[in-house]
């Protein structure tokens, strides 16, 4: 007999362990993409359950189907346009309050629900005693406890949801509402069951859809004959009640959810996790706090860049010395054609390369510090100082290890909350002084300056790089970039041991995501740059009469002012491919002994100048392919480019000319 | 919600959230008749709270969203700006073993009764002796509060 396919979706609130379940359904067998038009990601994963094979869909974290954030509203739509077959809930056994608001928005659904409450050991050990047959008595439908992290319980799961998609049952849980909600559901579910196009939702949940919010109902064909009923009564509702549908039914169904919970539970702990509560004392105390944040910082990004850069450079000799043996086998063939194979074709694969040990090292300290709890914890410290430029306290994580690198750092705004946020990150992080700007900065400050004032010079570039991103963070806000700010509202979960399966397979996931979603485009972007320098066929690489040069000689106008000659503009160019190469890119430009040819063709204050705009320019390819991976917006994309260029322009014209007057 | 009022250990429970700017509280369970207890500030001035909600769980949540709620005090600190000089009923000691057992030495204990005779510098009358607190005790000894807000 043929397979047959059953879609389950997997929904709960955020921190409950729901992509722990995700993967130990699904193992490897899951893709990477994005859910459309925005930058939330979206994981599908395929299992087999005796007959059935089981395409598992993994939902945002969302706290309900009303939406008030954009995670709910991807919810939302993905079960008013696609509803799934089979429903699997998770919830925190530590917190049932929370994550019950939820589950019961879902069994109102109408489509079958299984419910896994995980984290059972824990609350076993702060002495949580859970019934969980009245929780599913009361939710009619299987309710089953699992522990992610241990897999344990797994099986039973699996069980569950196989007796629920052989025999689906639908009934729903009782939820009592004010009479006035329940005469307009009534009335309203009346009206879709006659339209007939319910696509296996319930009534009742489309009447509720339709009270909450008005468009809604554009997405959904039945629903635009019942738009006026439908607002009429959310009139009337907001009247008899004195407040707004989306909170009246939230109210109803937490009053249901904290009836179950006391049900349900035997023996309660007295307080928030005891330990939690002794760590939280210091990693969190007025003073201590910020100290030990700083040196938990130091310590990632030294693990992240410490330990990647040598791994960095080791591939880096790998592929050079592969790149060496490429051009020795194409020896045969026309120099323009090997150098393309070797330069072009082979370079944009190693540029991609390059990126693996500090993305994977990113990623994995990263979800150390996500899945301990610390992570809720640093963006509470940080979060009125990021409040200031628009941002909250998570993207100072964020920011900060752009200093490192920016590629990760931009690939990391995904665990930030709101488009909101994510987008004005990706748009600060290009002006974070990454280590390959530091190359530059140390290499040409080395030739421009004397040796007691070139350390100054490299630490004035960080200092300016912190204050435009002040500036820059102060302009977004103020343009209201991205809209205004969600209401910043974060669970503080209880500290937990990560587990390394968990910390190993996202970094794995994320590295594969990288190399599918931002490899293409910064081999694109190597190849372009290559093809600019080396032709039209038989010029000098990187001459006045490559494009490179012809465009650099063009553009000399606008580079003028900042005291940039067109060498500098080919550098700047090859600047796009990665900051670093750059300096190799002068060896090329100037021919012959370089810091000779540099000191006599550049002054103190063009170099300076050539600096500033080197700063703040545009994010390299590997970074402006990360943005558009990230925000799957061109607008995005080229909004950080013609920022970054813009500002750079200015900044630059500022140091020169004000420079020039006093020189 | 005055913001002034905003101090760890202070308590109140939820009489009515702003519409707008609270739609997702309600939708994480945050809602009137649910109790909220300050648990602490941030640094760089307490922008940022973290606010014990319903005695189980922590969310961090900026003060404006705590400000523009309307809630009934439940518990104050002593040094909190909304003392009085009257009678209160003592309901926690908000710290550690040496605390609790110096603040006991003194007869103030959970649900004794004492009296503010002045709230700052803050002298009170426990058992019919008069005793002062220092800034540091006053943030931890939290009494029930008379209502209103």
């Amino acid at each position: 007999m043929a397979d047959h396919d059953v879609s389950v979706a997997i929904a709960s609130i955020p921190n409950t362990g729901k992509t722990t379940i995700f993967n130990r359904l699904t193992g490897s067998r899951q893709s990477v993409g994005n859910w459309p038009g925005v930058s939330i990601q979206k994981a599908v994963g395929h299992f087999s359950l005796g007959e059935y094979d089981v395409e598992l869909i993994d939902l945002p974290g969302a706290y309900s189907i009303t939406p008030t954030s954009e995670e709910e509203r991807i919810v939302l739509d993905f079960f008013l346009q696609e509803p799934p077959d089979v429903l699997l809930n998770v919830l925190d056994a530590r917190n049932l309050y929370r994550g019950l608001g939820f589950t019961l928005q879902m069994s109102e659904s109408g489509i079958p629900l299984v419910v896994a409450v995980n984290m059972m050991d824990e609350a076993r050990r702060t002495g949580l005693d859970l019934d969980l047959d009245v929780l599913s008595e009361h939710l009619a439908c299987p309710v089953v406890p699992i522990v992610g992290r241990t897999g344990e319980g797994v099986p039973n799961l699996k069980e569950a949801l196989y007796d629920v998609i052989k025999s689906p049952r639908r009934r729903q849980p009782f939820v009592s509402q004010p009479p006035v909600v329940e005469a307009a559901v009534a009335d309203l579910s009346r009206q879709i069951e006659r339209s007939n196009t319910s696509k296996g939702l319930s009534e009742g949940f489309l009447a509720l859809r339709a009270l909450e919010a008005d468009p809604v109902f554009e997405e959904h064909p039945a629903m635009a004959d019942i738009r006026a009923a439908a607002s009429a009564w959310r009139h009337k509702i907001e009247d008899t009640t004195g407040s707004g549908v989306p909170t009246v039914c939230a109210q109803c169904r937490f009053n249901s959810a904290r009836g179950l919970v006391l049900e349900a539970t035997h023996s309660k702990p007295p307080l928030p996790d005891a330990l939690s509560e002794k760590l939280d004392r210091i990693l969190l105390h007025r003073w201590l706090g910020l100290p030990l944040f700083a040196i938990i910082m130091l310590a990632v990004f030294e693990g992240v860049y410490g330990l990647g850069a040598p791994l960095q450079s080791w591939l880096a000799d790998v592929f050079s010395s592969v790149g060496n043996g490429l051009s020795q086998a194409t020896s045969g063939l026309p120099s323009l054609l090997q150098s393309f194979v070797v330069d072009g074709l082979w370079q944009g694969l190693a540029t991609v390369a390059s990126f693996f040990p500090i993305i994977l090292l990113f990623f994995l300290f990263m979800s150390i510090i996500e899945d301990s709890g610390y992570m809720a914890r640093a963006a509470f410290l940080m979060d009125r100082l990021m409040h200031r430029i628009g941002l909250d306290g998570k993207a100072f994580i964020n920011l900060l290890l752009g200093y490192g690198c920016n590629v990760p750092a931009i690939m990391g705004t995904r665990v930030l909350s709101g488009r909101h946020n994510r987008i004005r990150a990706m748009l600060l992080i290009p002006f974070t002084l990454c280590s390959a700007r530091l190359q530059v900065f140390v290499f040409l400050s080395a030739i421009l300056f004397s040796r007691s004032v070139a350390p100054w010079v490299v630490l004035g570039m960080y200092a300016l790089s912190f204050l435009v991103i002040i500036a820059v963070g102060l302009l977004l806000k103020a343009l209201r970039v991205a809209g205004p700010a969600e209401p910043f509202i974060m669970e503080i979960p209880p500290y937990r041991v990560p587990t390394v399966r968990t910390v190993a397979m996202r970094s794995w996931f994320e590295l594969k995501d990288f190399l599918y979603r931002a490899g293409t485009l910064i081999a694109v972007g190597v190849v372009f740059v290559w093809l600019l320098t080396h032709l039209p066929p038989g010029v000098e690489v990187a001459s006045a009469s490559s494009y490179a040069g012809i465009l650099g000689r063009f553009f000399e106008p606008i580079f003028r002012p900042l005291g940039i000659a067109w060498q500098g503009t080919v550098a700047l160019l090859f600047g796009f491919i990665a900051k670093e190469i750059m300096i190799g890119a002068f060896a090329l430009i100037y021919p012959g002994d370089l810091t000779a040819q540099i000191s006599s063709h550049v002054t103190a204050l063009q170099g300076l100048s050539f600096m500033v705009f080197t700063l703040m320019y545009t994010p390299c390819v590997a970074t402006l392919s990360a943005i558009r991976a990230e925000a799957r917006s061109w607008k995005v994309t080229v909004g950080a480019l013609i920022l970054g260029l813009g500002i750079a322009w200015a900044s630059a014209l500022a140091v020169y000319q004000i420079g020039s007057l006093f020189l | 919600m005055s913001p002034s009022l905003i101090q760890p250990n202070l308590a109140c429970r939820i009489r009515s959230l702003d519409e707008n700017s609270s739609a997702r509280l309600a939708q994480m369970g945050i809602l009137p008749g649910v109790e909220m207890q300050i648990v602490r500030t941030s640094p760089f001035g307490s922008g940022t709270v973290e606010v014990m909600v319903g005695g189980a769980d922590i969310v961090a949540i900026r003060s404006d969203e705590i400000a523009a709620m309307d809630c009934d005090l439940v518990a104050v600190p002593l040094s909190s700006p909304i003392i009085e000089p009257g009678v209160y009923r003592v309901a926690s000691i908000a710290g550690g073993s040496g605390l609790r057992s110096k603040m006991s030495d003194l007869g103030i204990v959970e649900h004794a009764t004492i009296e503010i005779l002045r709230a700052s510098p803050l002298h009170i009358a426990v058992n019919g002796d008069e005793v002062r607190l220092g800034r540091g005790e006053a943030d931890k000894v939290v009494v029930e509060a008379h209502g209103g807000s």
